[in-house]
């Protein structure tokens, strides 16, 4: 699970990195060529972006005590 | 009963119907006659040789300038207490006058105990509120900020109240792409502080949430009262997972509100400060890829006009065809922005890439940013020889970024 959570792309990066690459690009001190792979870049982000946006499960758990003190999360129904 | 008439010896104020009580008798006698005499009934006083026995039961005196009386108040009644009884402390006191046979003693079986006069729960709270601010618990410097786009929100409150429905109700409407972890705790009465407390430090150390919020629906000060204890204020102190608290309504302020990272009026506020909506978001992205495509039009756009400057330039000797090829590579690239727009991102890649190479191949900006510059006469002429100037001249030099006007000292061949 927090594996899986380390390997996807968080949207918090995803939506920082686009921010970053429209400075760049409204700047124009790029190259075209550089600006042609920010501008690519950008794209993909903003559609990994907006598909997560539109993901609209909320997943609920609940945090419960073991007999023995350790803890665990079970899925909850709301 | 004993018959004791003849003994004329006695004082005659002794009566001749004597009768005599077994101790347990004469306790019983006054048991019942104080016991029944005074029914519940409240007392004020101050509090002294208080004692809280392993038992949770509370044994205290009360007492005032001129008298005492022995109390208890039994681990059952005394675990809803809001505050902490001490030594000095004025107290009202709901209770039954009791007779405790084995040892001779009446003592007063407290109901209810609470701070004499009206505001004293509010003079605890302003105690608790100035000393842990003399400690330094509300400072500014150990907030830590809220994560902008949290993934994993964690919610401190009974799993029944309103607070949590308001919460994944907000949560569920805004950026749903969450997980939202419940640790289900009661909010008031006995124990409440302390299951609030330690489901915060539970979260810190299992779960690994990115926000924690803390808080209850409204209800009365009582009510609301486990987030006045010290024991909460200081495990969101020592939280090393952001808290956000929300208890009760906008007017309600409590310990927990001051020394939490930040304070919500209300739970769906809470959420609301803890996730930012779709809409606002997919607007943001859809404003920044418009603003990504615009500059990178505009950018196609300066080449396009650097390229026709540079053609008129007698100077750059291209063979007219090379310059319109150029030229329809540039209006491809244009019409490829709009591609990427609509689909097949890889496809689009690489022939992204193809463009980029011969794009390169042709374009004087790559040429100068390699070193080289361009040398212009005032009329616009490149200048490619030097018999082109003469000495005084002035010309203009372009460099990858920006340009100089020069004169000319010397010409040589």
């Amino acid at each position: 699970m927090s594996q899986n959570r380390k390997k996807m792309l968080r949207f918090e990066e995803a939506f920082q990195r686009i921010g970053e690459i429209v400075e760049i690009l409204e700047k124009g001190e790029s190259t075209l060529d550089e600006s042609m792979a920010l501008f690519e870049e950008g794209t993909e982000l903003t559609e990994f972006c907006m598909k997560k946006l539109e993901q609209a499960e909320l997943r609920l758990q609940k945090l419960t005590k073991n007999q023995d003190g350790s803890l665990r999360l079970d899925e909850a129904d709301e | 009963m004993n018959d004791r008439s003849d003994d004329i010896s006695f004082s005659s104020a002794i009566p001749s119907e004597k009768r005599v009580y077994s101790v347990t008798e004469i306790t019983r006698e006054i048991q019942a006659t104080l016991e029944e005499g005074f029914p519940a009934l409240w007392v004020e006083g101050e509090i002294s040789n208080f004692k809280k026995h392993s038992s949770g039961h509370f044994y205290f005196s009360l007492k005032d300038a001129d008298a005492q009386i022995s109390c208890v108040m039994w681990r059952g009644r005394n675990q809803n207490l809001l505050f902490q009884p001490q030594d000095g402390m004025k107290v009202l006191v709901f209770c039954d006058l009791t007779v405790y046979a084995p040892h001779g003693r009446y003592q007063l079986d407290v109901i209810k105990l609470q701070p004499a006069g009206v505001g004293e729960l509010a003079l605890a709270f302003e105690a608790l509120k100035r000393r842990l601010a003399g400690e330094g618990l509300f400072d500014d410097q150990h907030k830590r900020p809220i994560p902008v786009f949290p993934e994993r929100i964690a919610v401190v409150t009974s799993p029944t109240g309103a607070a949590i429905r308001d919460i994944l109700s907000v949560l569920s409407r805004r950026f749903a792409a969450l997980e939202v972890i419940l640790a289900p705790v009661r909010v008031q009465g006995a124990g409440a502080a302390e299951e609030i407390a330690s489901a915060i430090r539970d979260l810190n150390a299992f779960g690994h949430p990115d926000v924690i919020i803390v808080g209850r629906g409204g209800g009365s000060m009582e009510d609301l009262w486990a987030f006045n204890e010290e024991i909460v204020a200081r495990a969101i102190y020592e939280s090393d997972i952001p808290v956000i608290s929300a208890v009760g309504h906008e007017v309600d302020y409590s310990i927990s509100d001051f020394v939490a990272d930040m304070r919500a009026p209300t739970p769906s506020a809470a959420a609301e400060l803890a996730v930012r909506s779709r809409e606002e978001l997919a607007e943001s992205l859809t404003r920044g890829r418009e603003r990504m495509k615009n500059a990178v039009i505009m950018q196609l756009e300066a080449y396009r006009t650097a390229i026709a400057q540079f053609r008129k330039s007698h100077g750059f000797r291209r063979p007219p065809d090379r310059i319109r090829e150029y030229q329809q590579r540039m209006d491809d690239a244009s019409r490829q922005l709009e591609t990427v727009f609509s689909h097949h991102l890889e496809n689009v890649g690489s022939r992204l890439d193809r463009y980029r190479e011969r794009l390169l191949a042709l374009n004087p900006a790559a040429v100068l940013k390699r070193g080289y510059s361009i040398t212009d006469k005032l009329d616009g002429h490149v200048v490619t020889r030097s018999s082109q100037v003469q000495v005084h001249e002035k010309v203009r030099i372009r460099f990858h970024q920006g340009e100089v006007l020069s004169v000319i000292e010397a010409v040589r061949d």
